[in-house]
């Protein structure tokens, strides 16, 4: 069995940090079947009582669960007082004091797996007793907002970058928007706007825990990413649906350069590619040293169209800065 | 609005088979009409879309804008194929099949990292009709030669991607008017008349590709020759 963190909180500074999975790259996380079962921490914070901070937890399962296209699920068992961060075979979900990590980072989720077959079998969110919290969004960090991006990695699901950021004079990244809950940098204290899901999401979860409606009514887009006829690694290409102006982003990967956009409903798409210049690349990738962030922002140079149950190709062919 | 549209149409048809019944056309007109000819579709704008991301509450809440794109389908070449029933000498149906290969172009504006962009997709495109043809005999010419005519009726539209994979389809509802002029008229073979027909219509599309699902219109404008038999 392998234990794995992803560390996907914000912090004071609002920049994460991620250690990654050791795990095979071409090995699927995600658990064998549900409902998955998990305890609630019942500390009280200031401001977050433990009832308080169930409910609010509870509500970001029930977001991720109510993904029509996807057939996870999950159960309550019931408060615990045992550390979220210990090894017990046990799910647990709850605020811990002694954060080895960053101390900028909000929240951190363990995973358990079992080797050979990434199967999950314990994922653990701790979120981080020294920072403020809230569950009514007038000050600190909202624990729905956070619960449910942390909740994404419960399911095996990492990063996606569709997202803006800006450098802060004193160090750190500020996020400026966000198009998915599973973006690595929180919105700032006292937003709740994080509480929702959004397309990159639900496609990604259904990828997961597809029902058999999703994989008949949805196809993909895949293609290679080059550079002067050099595979490009680590690219951001995002599908812009047309019509429903809906984003579902992925990143090329491998010697190739290959990307696979899946989880789309048909209809005519814009492929926009972009250099991970917008959060750390260790923030997607456990191997960073490879993703190249020197190429400008670009487009597809036609309409690509989505047939359900089919993958359309698209190559992208992107200029140095 | 759609069905009460239909509905007029199909009276319409209805309306002109009476009349068919009790007017049959006269001789040398010929019953079966072929027509083959060039046109060219208006272009129109099919509509703006805008990706956005959820803006960071300290950035002032709302909704940011990442990119917008707007649409056009330009004019295009079209190509027309027409099959008629005469069934009076004012009355005829037909039916069209027309084919044009329109480009979509997108114009990318406001990328906060990329400026602006633009770039074209081809469509294939068809469609196919019925329509009731109303010949203004009362306003023929030059010795019943020139016939100008009315032309209403609905279509299927149909639009592929240069992959000829089905990008949209929808209704297409058109009225318009022209006028044929007979170049030969032999007076005994089997050929009845061959001439040359001019028309333009206005073409009102429902459906098909169009980024914001409205109503567009549209003119077609075409000119063939037509070929009268029986």
């Amino acid at each position: 069995m392998v234990l794995a963190f992803v560390l996907a909180g914000a912090s004071p500074l609002e920049a994460y940090l991620k250690l990654g999975f050791a795990q095979d790259p071409d090995q699927v996380l995600r658990w064998g079947g549900g409902p998955i079962r998990y305890f609630v921490g019942d500390r009280d914070l200031p401001g977050v009582s433990g009832e308080a901070f169930r409910q609010a937890v509870g509500r970001a399962f029930a977001s991720w669960e109510a993904v029509p296209t996807a057939t996870a699920t999950f159960t309550e068992v019931g408060f615990t007082g045992l550390s979220p961060l210990s090894e017990d075979g046990v799910t647990t979900v709850g605020f811990e004091d002694v954060f080895d990590f960053d101390d900028r980072v909000l929240a951190v989720t363990s995973l358990l797996t079992r080797t050979g077959s990434g199967e999950i079998i314990e994922a653990d969110i701790a979120f981080n007793a020294a920072v403020a919290w809230s569950t009514d969004g007038q000050s600190g960090f909202d624990v729905e907002a956070i619960a449910l991006h942390e909740i994404g990695h419960l399911l095996g699901l990492g990063h996606s970058a569709i997202g803006e950021t800006e450098l802060r004079p004193t160090g750190g990244r500020r996020v400026i928007a966000s198009g998915t809950a599973m973006f690595p940098i929180a919105f700032s204290s006292g937003s709740i706007e994080g509480r929702r899901l959004h397309a990159d999401d639900r496609a990604g979860v259904s990828d997961l825990y597809p029902t058999p409606e999703f994989q008949q009514a949805t196809g993909s887009i895949s293609g290679r990413v080059q550079k002067g006829g050099a595979s490009v690694v680590g690219a951001h290409v995002v599908a812009f649906n047309m019509q429903t102006e809906t984003l579902v982003g992925n990143f090329s990967i491998g010697s190739e350069g290959r990307f696979v956009v899946a989880g789309l409903p048909p209809g005519p798409y814009l492929l926009r590619v972009e250099p991970l210049d917008d959060a750390d690349p260790d923030s997607f990738f456990q191997d960073s040293d490879t993703v190249d962030v020197d190429f400008r922002v670009g487009f597809a140079s036609q309409i690509v169209t989505v047939r359900a149950g089919a993958d359309a190709v698209a190559d992208l062919e992107v200029v140095s800065k | 609005m759609t069905r009460g549209g239909r509905s007029r149409v199909v009276a319409a048809v209805v309306l002109g088979a009476g009349l068919a019944a009790s007017a049959p056309p006269a001789a040398g007109q010929g019953r079966l009409e072929i027509g083959v000819g060039v046109g060219a579709i208006s272009g129109y704008q099919i509509g703006g879309a805008e990706a956005t991301l959820t803006a960071n509450t300290g950035s002032g809440g709302g909704e940011f804008t990442l990119f917008s794109i707007e649409s056009e389908l330009e004019t295009a070449i079209a190509l027309d194929l027409r099959l008629g029933w005469r069934l009076s000498r004012i009355f005829a149906v037909e039916a069209g099949l027309g084919y044009a290969t329109p480009n979509v172009a997108t114009q990318v504006t406001g990328d906060v990292e990329a400026g602006s962009r633009s770039f074209d997709t081809a469509l294939s495109q068809w469609i196919i009709d019925g329509s009731v043809v109303v010949h203004l005999t009362a306003l023929e010419a030059v010795d019943g030669r020139l016939r100008p005519f009315l032309v209403g009726g609905l279509g299927y539209l149909r639009q592929l991607d240069d992959g000829s994979v089905l990008v949209a389809s929808g209704r297409a509802a058109h009225a318009g008017g022209g006028v044929k002029y007979a170049l030969w008229n032999p007076a005994d073979s089997w050929i009845q008349r061959v001439g040359v027909r001019a028309e333009l219509r206005l073409l009102i599309r429902n459906d098909g590709f169009d980024l914001e699902d409205r109503r567009r219109t549209s003119v077609t404008g075409h000119a063939s020759v037509f070929l009268a038999v029986f």
